[in-house]
Formats: structure tokens, sequence, C-alpha cells
């Protein structure tokens, strides 16, 4: 990939539900490692894959306090996929549905994290090389 | 369209979607359009050797077929139990495909 280019995914699953949260984000992260750029659209539950208030929890079940169970926190990826585009200098856009949002209580996100509209899918694809529609199970 | 990249998570065990995917690869390499399903998730236990199984199907159809590293190892699925002619590969292989340009459908 001589050139960098720029690839749009669109996200709808929420945290601590599906795998494919877990798969998408590993695309979003190999993307960046590949030395793309990145534009984000998440609606419905994915706007709360930012959450700054997501919080790790112990697991009595097994015995295990909060630092043994080490539980992650989908905010901490988003964080960590931030950073990496920082550390690589590429651009990196991740715009939370702002109806959704409303809808969830969502509005207090992890910083770097931009509110928008349904519109800004339209926007960050054509601003895209190619989009990648993640959609719900 | 350049060429087709299907992303399968389903198990088809649970699942006919998957069975459906690979008709429609099939039908792109028919007409010419050189496909690819890529297993991860659940539907990387169709990776693995059945005569009769999603992966040998798609690969007599000219369908390329990848499978997951990552979805193989949590699986605890060994290559050498793999369909002959299935690519163990990383998500890199969805990233690949946009950046050129191809159609990349998420099932």
């Amino acid at each position: 990939m001589s050139k960098a280019k720029t690839i749009c995914f669109a996200l709808m699953d929420p945290p601590f539900e599906a795998s494919r949260t877990t798969t998408a984000l590993r695309a979003i992260d190999a993307a960046l490692r590949l030395g793309v750029n990145v534009n984000v659209f998440a609606y419905e539950g994915a706007v709360m894959l930012p959450f700054r208030h997501q919080q790790p929890h112990s697991n009595p079940v097994h015995g295990r306090d909060t630092q043994e169970e080490d539980h992650p926190l989908p905010r901490e990826w988003v964080a960590g996929l931030i950073r990496t585009a920082s550390e690589r200098g590429l651009n990196f856009e991740w715009v939370n549905c702002g109806m959704c949002v409303d809808e969830r209580g969502a509005g207090d996100a992890i910083d770097g994290i931009l509110r928008g509209a349904p519109a800004d899918l339209w926007r960050l694809a054509s601003a895209s090389d190619n989009t990648l529609i993640v959609p719900t199970a | 369209m350049r060429e087709l990249l299907i992303v399968e998570t389903r198990d088809a065990a649970e699942h006919r979607g998957p069975e459906r995917m690979v008709e429609l690869a099939a039908g792109m390499v028919r007409v010419g359009v050189p496909a690819t399903i890529f297993l991860t998730e659940n539907a990387a236990f169709a990776a693995r050797h059945r005569p009769d199984g999603l992966a040998a199907s798609a690969i007599a159809a000219g369908v390329a077929v990848a499978v997951d590293r990552f979805a193989l190892h949590e699986r605890a699925i060994g290559e050498t139990e793999l369909e002959s002619g299935v690519e163990p590969s990383s998500i890199d292989i969805v990233v690949e495909h946009l950046a050129v340009g191809n159609c990349v459908m998420w099932r």
C-alpha cells in the first residue's frame, strides 16, 4: 500500500454482547497497522463502545478480584485505536450518531470521540476509498 | 466489481446463511468475478475437513476460502484439521481487499 488509503467502518453492535464487536475492532486495528487512515461511524448500540463510565468488575463466582479478573473494556480498546493512529501519523475519526447517543444517555464518551448525525455516515464514506458496513447479527 | 470478499461469521451448523453465501460466491465466480470467503468467529468451524462440507463445496466451485487464525486458536482448531485448500489468514485480508477497492460483505 504505497499511498495512504482511507477506509470507513460503520459499526452497529453494542459492547459486551457480540463477537463481531471484537472482530470489527481487530479489523480497524489491522487497518491502522497497515498504514490506512480510518473513519468510523458508530450508530445504535455501538455508540456505547467509547462510553467513558464503563468499569471493570470482580468475578465473585470464580473468586477473582477486579485486578485478577482484568475485565476488558471496549472504551480502552477504542482509546488504543486512537493512540495507534496518533503514533503512526494517521487520520482517525470516530463519529457517534447523536440521536443514538441521546437515546442511550451515552454522551460522556472518552476524549477524541465526535458527536454527529446520520448524514455523517455519508460524509465519512464519501471521503473514504472504501466502506465496510458491519451489521448487527 | 473487481473481486468479492465475504466475511462469514455464522456457524454453518446453526444457520443456513453460510450455505447461501457459498452459492452467491460460486455464482460470482461463474460470471467472472473472483470471490473469497473469509471464515471468522463461529464460521471457523466450517473450515474443518468434511467431504460434503461448506469449505469443500466452495473450493470445488472455484471460490477461495480463508480462515481467521485468531478464530481457529480461540476454538482450539488445529491447521491440520482444515479442509485441503483452506488458507489460514490474519484479519489483514479484510483490510487488503478494502484498500484495493474490492466489494466486502460482512455476514
